[in-house]
């Protein structure tokens, strides 16, 4: 229902992943086969030699320390930034419009989302088969969709309780004026199994 | 109206499916932990302050010597993370199923935990078998339903009513993708009660 981007976490997770598995096979081969092993002790030294060398010869004027020691603070102050404001960009979505409207030259009008929500609530409240309701408006691609949470009593039949709140659903479009779209979503958890089960029907 | 099938498509895929955002969100953070600490090491050192472990330099010495080092530990540490990037792979490209089903309608979009499917099914098992809610254990999965009745010893159970009261529950349900159920009674029986 939220805009999490998905693509991105997994782009990410993988990527992470891909770096271990490479860090992990790398220190293996080394480890064991003696052919890599060799070629490590050969070539490993030299190239920190090298790299040493270029932190040498890139010093801060006055200090006797490199300029790449800044370049590297700033890429790594860099990617903890981006980071941040990745896991800070997770959720979201919600909207507080419900639609708008501009009927022909008679101003215009705006239908905030509080109040779908609380009509949906107070309707839902209603319903002894549910032991509590939520209700949200999110934006999906654009358009604005209410997201009904509901945890229903144990043994209340899922589609009795689709059924009641499409019902509700549908007076609601009626005093709207218009059908608003909607996702339902019925959960169990903790405040289900500690309160008391439905009769049966 | 096929707008709003596409939309209700969208939103039906995302609730049924997780985001994987708590998997990104711990290797974000543990990224962002490290590069934290190095550019901490990298300011002690710019400093002329004693490092907190070791600074750069020695830690590039360190990965130059690793073939030197005591080999089975290497290749513990190796495999070790060689599978936790393998496992952390497989989880970025694995569907990454929730617990769930979607309730046929057309308008909205349904989803049902398995959770509440299962009491609701445990709940007529209970009445069809003519047994205590207590002793009935239900378990959903994505295509199944294991019913597991526990009758006090001695009791007759009428498995085909029960199977068919299960049926019947999931039929009047209209889940997606349908489920099957399966009815075992326990063989050992539930002793007093």
């Amino acid at each position: 229902m939220n805009n999490t981007n998905r693509f991105l976490n997994r782009t990410f997770s993988f990527i992470v992943g891909l770096i271990l598995l490479a860090l992990g096979v790398g220190v293996i081969l080394v480890a064991t086969i003696p052919q890599v092993s060799d070629a490590y002790k050969n070539t490993a030294p030299t190239v920190v030699e090298k790299v040493t060398s270029w932190f040498v010869a890139a010093p801060i004027p006055g200090l006797q320390h490199s300029w790449w020691f800044i370049a590297l603070i700033a890429a790594l102050a860099l990617l903890i930034i981006l980071l941040v404001v990745f896991i800070f960009r997770q959720g979201h979505g919600h909207t507080g419009t419900l639609f708008t409207d501009t009927p022909a030259g008679q101003g215009h009008i705006t239908v905030e989302s509080k109040v779908a929500e609380q009509l949906m609530q107070s309707a839902l409240d209603e319903h002894a088969e549910l032991i509590s309701s939520r209700v949200s408006t999110y934006e999906v691609n654009g358009t604005p969709v209410l997201k009904i949470s509901t945890t229903a009593r144990r043994g209340v039949s899922p589609k009795q309780v689709v059924d009641d709140v499409e019902n509700t659903l549908a007076s609601l479009s009626v005093l709207l004026g218009r059908d608003v779209p909607a996702a339902v979503q019925i959960g169990g958890g903790f405040r289900a199994a500690t309160s008391k089960p439905t009769r049966l029907r | 109206m096929s707008e709003t099938t596409a939309l209700y498509q969208r939103i039906k895929r995302r609730e049924t499916h997780s985001s994987r955002s708590g998997l990104a969100i711990t290797l974000a953070v543990i990224v962002i932990l490290t590069s934290a600490y190095a550019i901490t090491e990298m300011i002690l050192h710019l400093a002329d302050q004693p490092a907190l472990v070791s600074d750069m330099f020695g830690v590039a010495q360190a990965t130059a010597g690793l073939a030197e080092y005591t080999n089975g530990i290497v290749v513990a540490g190796g495999i070790v993370t060689a599978l936790i990037g393998l496992i952390i792979m497989i989880a970025a490209l694995t569907a990454g199923r929730r617990a769930r089903h979607l309730v046929e309608t057309e308008k909205t979009s349904a989803v049902v935990d398995n959770a509440v499917i299962a009491s609701g099914l445990a709940r007529h098992a209970a009445s069809a078998g003519n047994i205590s809610p207590d002793n009935v254990t239900v378990s959903v999965s994505h295509r199944s339903a294991v019913v597991t009745l526990n009758p006090t010893i001695g009791a007759t159970i009428d498995t085909s009513a029960v199977l068919a009261a299960v049926q019947e529950q999931l039929d009047s349900y209209a889940l997606i993708p349908k489920v099957r159920p399966r009815v075992v009674i326990d063989e050992y029986g539930k002793r007093g009660s």
